[in-house]
């Protein structure tokens, strides 16, 4: 019984349907998990135990009456402290935030409570989401499990870290160039950013508005797949979400085969991956070469400009959402006696942090009058060249593969004084975010020094069932839902 | 004008504070991200096939919106009609997501 936390969701919902196990004992393990395990990784922010506690004694009284239950029945799911759980506090991560308490459930929040999931609590994260590495966060910096002196990545650290750790089955996360998958390439497991436009967004506090979407974070593909068919769906709240409402599956290994895939492969971004990590990613390509994909390289002849477009979009947009933190729509109490607006409007902001307060500065550089052609203008060209020429390479191929990050994880302090070297490690996640494609980051092998990294896939815009069935034949190949680190 | 001051009225713009003893630290940070966003000055146009459709370039009317409305501009640049019916409307405009 003590061991179910190293069980996946969809083996434990199965267990609480069957009788085996009653969901009142499963979230007590998971609490007893996080308690012995959170002084170590530092994952959450918020924990939200009486409730997970009350909810899964509800869910047992529903089974015990031979009523219907979700997909996600008795399964507890962290969420990143950007998305609104009603009552529950609502930091993302900053001292800005400390005290606000949201007063509604995002829709994913909604979906997941209608399907039987239990919140679980709030998982740490950079700033409002702004950085690759998760130590940019007002309550400590999340701790990779697989060494607790390097980064855990980020932004979504929190909600990587919390499942690798086995806290937790499930998390979502949100990612605005890499935030799902950089953390999950960085903690051994799966990250997926749906298409934009599948997964509402209500609810999520923006950064950058034409960038992110919120995903789900899990062990193994057959958990995402539940997760995923809980959140996306068109929602009235939220107008950019589009009425197709895909039901995911698991396929079988022969079904997969059925349709010979073609694969295109981004050599060249492999090759200027560290060379553990592009060494890794060949042998796997090499292993999957038995099923009988067409594997061809694919070029991108547009990427040198990706890192700056992708940043000028990003700090512009950034400077118009946070706007909103002016302590007076949202912020913390503070006297305004003795102040003119515009100086308490400052005063109030000084509690956002150093990589916040410089993305707003570059946000308002980029968009003033005398710099909109020469940065956000062109930045927009950028976009749509990059998205054309993605359009264009995903008529020819089924997929495109990738590696997550070029880099193994690193120590924690040690990059951090340098954004512009951390903005450059984004360059293989941002495509995915530039053009809206969806794209998922699947572990893909073990350093010699012990650290994870990963391979990303991209698909065309609603084809997550192709990501799902390549990541079904990883996860049969090479097992990768076993590769965690006991603490 | 030094960066330092620029960087003091961008502060002055964006509403926020900026301790005069870190000013030296942030511009510098500043000016290094923004020699990042000068790489977009070797990007051509010209050198691209670029198609510029929906994505970029969205010519509606803001009345096309508006349901209390009828729109004066309803096809797309190719003259072709497009219908947009956004499922969730108040008074005439289109709600989006909270926050």
């Amino acid at each position: 019984m003590s061991q179910l936390f190293r069980q996946p969701a969809n083996v434990i919902v199965s267990k609480i349907k069957q009788g085996e196990v009653t969901a009142e004992e499963y979230i007590s393990v998971i609490i007893d998990r996080i308690n012995s395990t959170d002084a170590e990784i530092n994952s959450f922010i918020t924990k939200n135990f009486e409730h997970a506690l009350e909810r899964s004694k509800a869910i047992d009284k529903k089974i015990q009456k031979g009523q219907t239950t979700g997909i996600l029945a008795g399964i507890p799911v962290g969420i990143k402290d950007n998305i609104s759980v009603k009552g529950l506090k609502n930091t993302c991560a900053s001292k800005m935030l400390s005290d606000y308490v949201s007063p509604y459930n995002a829709t994913v929040i909604e979906n997941i409570e209608r399907e039987d999931g239990i919140i679980i609590g709030k998982l740490n994260m950079d700033e409002f989401g702004m950085g690759t590495t998760s130590e940019l966060s007002a309550y400590g910096p999340v701790k990779n499990p697989w060494n607790r002196d390097y980064v855990a990545g980020g932004s979504s650290g929190g909600s990587a870290a919390a499942v690798s750790s086995l806290q937790i089955p499930i998390s979502l996360g949100s990612d605005t160039g890499g935030s799902i998958r950089c953390p999950a390439s960085f903690c051994s497991v799966i990250g997926l950013k749906p298409t934009y436009g599948s997964v509402s967004r209500n609810g999520l506090v923006s950064y950058s508005n034409s960038l992110e979407q919120i995903g789900p974070i899990a062990r193994t593909i057959f958990d995402i797949v539940p997760i995923l068919n809980t959140i996306s769906g068109e929602d009235k709240m939220d107008n950019t979400t589009v009425g197709l409402k895909n039901s995911y599956r698991i396929k079988s290994i022969e079904e997969i085969l059925s349709n010979r895939l073609k694969v295109g492969i981004l050599s060249e971004l492999i090759q200027s991956a560290e060379s553990q990590i592009a060494r890794g990613i060949q042998e796997k390509i090499k292993v999957l070469e038995k099923f009988s994909f067409d594997f061809e390289d694919a070029k991108l002849s547009i990427i040198d400009f990706a890192v700056a477009a992708y940043y000028v979009i990003a700090s512009a947009e950034a400077s118009s959402n946070l706007s909103r933190f002016d302590n007076i729509r949202y912020g913390y109490y503070s006297s305004p006696e003795g102040y003119e607006w515009k100086s308490y409007f400052s005063k109030s902001r000084s509690l956002l942090g150093d990589e916040v307060k410089r993305r707003i500065l570059l946000g308002t550089y980029v968009l003033s009058a005398g710099y909109f052609g020469k940065y956000y203008a062109k930045a927009q060209l950028v976009r749509s060249t990059i998205k054309n020429e993605f359009e264009k390479l995903l008529q020819k191929y089924d997929i495109i593969l990738l590696p997550t990050m070029p880099v193994l994880p690193f120590k924690l302090g040690e990059r951090i004084s340098n954004p512009v070297d951390l903005y450059n490690l984004d360059l293989f996640t941002i495509l995915a975010n530039l053009t809206g494609f969806p794209s998922i980051s699947i572990p893909a092998g073990i350093s010699h020094e012990g650290f994870p990294f990963g391979i990303q896939l991209i698909a065309n815009a609603f084809d997550e069932q192709k990501l799902i069935d390549v990541a079904v034949l990883f996860e049969k190949e090479f097992d990768y839902k076993e590769w965690y680190k006991d603490l | 004008m030094s960066f330092e001051e620029d960087v003091k009225k961008l502060c002055d713009l964006s509403k926020l504070e900026i301790p005069d003893e870190m000013i030296m630290e942030a511009a510098k940070k500043v000016g290094d991200v923004l020699a990042l966003f000068s790489k977009l000055d070797e990007f051509r146009k010209s050198d691209y096939d670029i198609r510029i459709e929906n994505d970029l370039r969205v010519e509606k009317s803001y009345s096309s919106l508006r349901a209390d409305q009828s729109p004066d501009i309803n096809t797309d640049n190719n003259g072709d009609r497009f219908e947009f019916q956004p499922l969730n409307i108040k008074d005439g405009f289109i709600v989006g997501p909270r926050i």
